[in-house]
């Protein structure tokens, strides 16, 4: 029995007739006097529901003149719906290879979110003012699905019937739900789950019946076959008299529906139940009326249901009252026709498995292809990834490029600013060292001029000493010999002059010929003050000044060379010593001559600084202080290399620096510093 | 025939005094002496014209003797005093400027006297 349940065909879907209220005369009348585009797609439309369950050949017709129109009009959601309506009836008709084509077109449409013609077109029986595409993609899907369940494929027909189902509610079209939840309900009988079944088909039921007075009329065209499958349910389900009740109210719905495939089923349904009872008379009459109602639909191939299981019905009723002459007539038109049918049958299977084979191939291909494309479309992504990742490596490449340039040149500048420097400092060197010679020259050359020059007179001298002594002039010969005593003076004078000079050059040439030792440094400092201040008092009684010492006890010990650290600090205390003497000279009111030393620790650095409150140092002689033989004393009073020297041991002999700063009229500090 | 010497060498004097005791005894020649630029400027200022001749060192402290010979040589027009540098800086340099300046003649120091009596035609 659940096989006979197996294939429903032929029902559902959308609309059907109404018939009731328009007969056919008056469709056609209407179809006659429609005028062009939507109205006469209406009246079109109309027809073909009205053959929809009816004859198949006939809806199929209308089917054709719908597309026809709809093409004429370039309305592609009515074309789209056509193509399903003829698909249907193809189905219906066993052609499932033309009806997954008619599909396949369907479809395209469908899906193609560019098909939305808002126009006013009445495509299916009752109106509908919501997105026409998605009720096209609705219907699509149903009627696919049971092209599915026609080929018998469980699998697809219920994945096809609940997207239906679900566009349906979507959409809010109580009619789609409908027919979705009565196949699957099918679906799910065939499959057993009776519980499932049950729920779909009472939902279906309840949508149908409470569908609102738009979508009544379309809701409830297949309430009929919901209650078939009701009985069938309870069939299965052992209870035979709920059953009954469900196939009579089948019987009553679908008469009063005029939906005569769907009466043909139920018809089938209740012959077998009186044949199964023993109800000779009811089991003849539905299979009499099953067999007719076939003939009008048009060739059926289901295997449920067709003209030979209906011709095998009334063999059996017939055998059943023992009417054996009509029972072996019908026995015979079933075997042909259920031999020929079955032929058909497998020929349309066969035909559309390969449609579909080929279409499953085309899918796989297309598939496929549509992989190699989306493989393609991720190549082309990943290489537009990669470059533009490249394209910011490169500017980030070229940015630290230029940064390294920029770099590199800042570099080089200031390499080069520092060749430039150690030039200028070289050529200061040779500029020092012509002034070196000049140098030489003149403090070298003045004492020769006198040491020269007073021998050359003396030996004069004694000449005329002789002369006078000759003559006796005692007198003038003492007087000769004073000169030639004062020049003498003058000439060793002179000539010591000479050798200090070059004694100072000596030491001033001499890079170093002590050795770095741990150093107390502040106690080095302290004793050349002391001795720089004694010294001068030595020399000049009336000389004075404060002494300032700052010492940072933190220092400790500096490796240093202490003799020629020695004589730079000296030399500078001296230095100070003279500027505030000589300023003391000039203004003796009021003026406190004071010297400070100080030493000072800061980072890695060490810092002995002398100051003075003397006059400072004039800016254009501030260039000059550092150079040999340059001196402000007056000639005679210093060399000029006291500063020169004390730089060259402090820069080279320490690798230190010697710096000054200075305000004019205020005062001068000199500061070595040493790096620890 | 007055002779200003300029040098900050105080000894310088001595010197000069002595080697040309003999034409000083005689009456030939007679000297002044300035120990910076600006006490020479300051005697020249006094002493109208007296000095004929003007014998500078060039190092000098202060007023060098090339600035002295450029003062001199632009402020004493008619007639322009004759002006001999004698110098230690014997170098190329020294000589070009002080030539340059206006400078009559260019002596080195140690001062060859023998040579300086025969430029004077003493």
């Amino acid at each position: 029995m659940r096989t006979s349940l197996k294939i429903i065909l032929i029902f559902l879907l959308p609309v059907l007739v109404h018939s009731q209220s328009n007969n056919i005369d008056s469709l056609r009348a209407a179809f006659n006097n429609a005028p062009v585009g939507g109205l006469g797609f209406k009246a079109t439309s109309n027809i073909y529901f009205f053959y929809q369950e009816l004859n198949r050949d006939s809806a199929l017709f209308y089917a054709e003149k719908q597309l026809l129109i709809a093409k004429r009009y370039n309305n592609i959601i009515g074309e789209g719906v056509a193509l399903v309506n003829k698909s249907y009836q193809l189905m219906g008709l066993g052609k499932y290879a033309d009806a997954l084509r008619g599909l396949q077109l369907a479809f395209t449409i469908a899906e193609d979110v560019a098909s939305k013609k808002e126009d006013q077109w009445d495509y299916f029986f009752t109106p509908f003012n919501g997105n026409r595409r998605l009720l096209l993609l609705s219907y699509s899907h149903h009627i696919y699905a049971l092209l599915m369940l026609h080929t018998e494929n469980l699998e697809q027909q219920i994945i096809h019937f609940n997207i239906a189902g679900k566009i349906g509610k979507e959409i809010n079209y109580a009619p789609r739900v409908e027919l979705a939840y009565l196949n699957l309900g099918q679906s799910y009988l065939e499959l057993n789950k009776l519980d499932s079944a049950l729920y779909y088909e009472k939902e279906a039921e309840s949508v149908a019946l409470n569908a609102d007075s738009q979508t009544r009329l379309l809701a409830q065209a297949y309430l009929g076959t919901v209650e078939m499958y009701l009985g069938d349910i309870y069939k299965t389900l052992d209870n035979p008299a709920m059953s009954l009740v469900y196939y009579y109210k089948s019987l009553k719905t679908s008469t009063k529906n005029n939906n005569r495939a769907a009466l043909s089923r139920v018809c089938l349904r209740l012959s077998q139940y009186h044949l199964d009872k023993g109800n000779k008379d009811s089991a003849l009459y539905y299979s009499l009326k099953n067999l007719e109602i076939l003939k009008t639909l048009g060739q059926v191939t289901s295997k449920e249901t067709n003209l030979g299981v209906g011709y095998e019905k009334v063999y059996l009723s017939y055998k059943l009252l023992d009417h054996f002459d009509s029972a072996f007539k019908y026995l015979e038109l079933a075997l042909n026709t259920k031999d020929s049918l079955n032929k058909i049958r497998i020929r349309n299977l066969a035909e559309f498995q390969n449609l579909t084979y080929a279409e499953q191939l085309r899918l796989q291909n297309l598939e496929k292809e549509k992989v190699f494309y989306q493989n393609k479309i991720r190549v082309y992504f990943l290489l537009a990834g990669i470059a533009v990742l490249l394209l910011l490596a490169i500017v980030f490449y070229k940015n630290n490029r230029q940064k390294h340039k920029a770099k590199i040149k800042v570099e080089h500048a200031y390499n080069n600013l520092k060749a430039t420097q150690q030039q200028l400092v070289q050529s200061e060197k040779m500029a020092s060292l012509g002034e070196l010679t000049a140098g030489i020259a003149h403090e070298i050359q003045n004492p020769l001029n006198f040491v020269n020059n007073f021998s050359e007179v003396n030996a004069e001298l004694i000449d005329e000493l002789q002369q006078e002594l000759k003559t006796g002039n005692t007198e003038e010969a003492i007087a000769i010999s004073n000169d030639i005593k004062e020049n003498e003076e003058k000439i060793n004078h002179h000539g010591k002059r000479a050798d200090a000079i070059v004694k100072g050059m000596l030491q001033h040439s001499r890079s170093s010929g002590g050795v770095k030792e741990l150093t107390d440094i502040n106690a080095l400092a302290d004793e050349y003050l002391r001795l720089a201040y004694h010294g001068l008092r030595a020399k000049d009684k009336s000389f004075n000044a404060t002494m300032k010492t700052d010492f940072d006890a933190s220092i400790g010990m500096v490796n240093i060379i202490p003799q020629d650290m020695g004589r730079v600090i000296l030399n500078l205390i001296t230095n100070a010593f003279y500027v505030v003497n000589e300023k003391k000279k000039q203004q003796p009111e009021g003026y406190e001559p004071t010297v400070s030393v100080s030493t000072k620790k800061n980072g890695n650095k060490v810092f002995v600084s002398v100051k003075d409150n003397g006059n400072g140092i004039p800016q254009q002689v501030l260039d000059k202080i550092f150079q040999p033989f340059f001196t402000t004393k007056p000639t005679g009073e210093g060399t000029g290399l006291g500063l020169s020297m004390s730089y060259d041991i402090v820069t080279k002999g320490h690798g230190g620096e010697l710096l000054v700063t200075t305000e004019q009229g205020e005062y001068a500090e000199f500061s070595i510093v040493l790096p620890i | 025939m007055k002779i200003l010497v300029v040098d900050d060498e105080e000894d310088m004097q001595t010197l000069f005094q002595q080697r040309f005791r003999k034409e000083i005894r005689d009456g030939l020649v007679d000297f002044a002496f300035a120990i910076s630029g600006e006490q020479a400027l300051e005697y020249m200022k006094g002493n109208d014209h007296e000095a004929v001749l003007i014998l500078s060192d060039i190092n000098m402290p202060g007023m060098s003797g090339l600035e002295l010979l450029e003062r001199i040589k632009q402020n004493y027009v008619t007639p322009p005093p004759i002006v001999m540098m004698i110098t230690a800086y014997g170098d190329a340099d020294n000589y070009e400027q002080a030539m340059k300046l206006g400078a009559d003649d260019f002596l080195t120091k140690p001062v060859d006297f023998k040579l300086l009596k025969e430029k004077l035609k003493l």
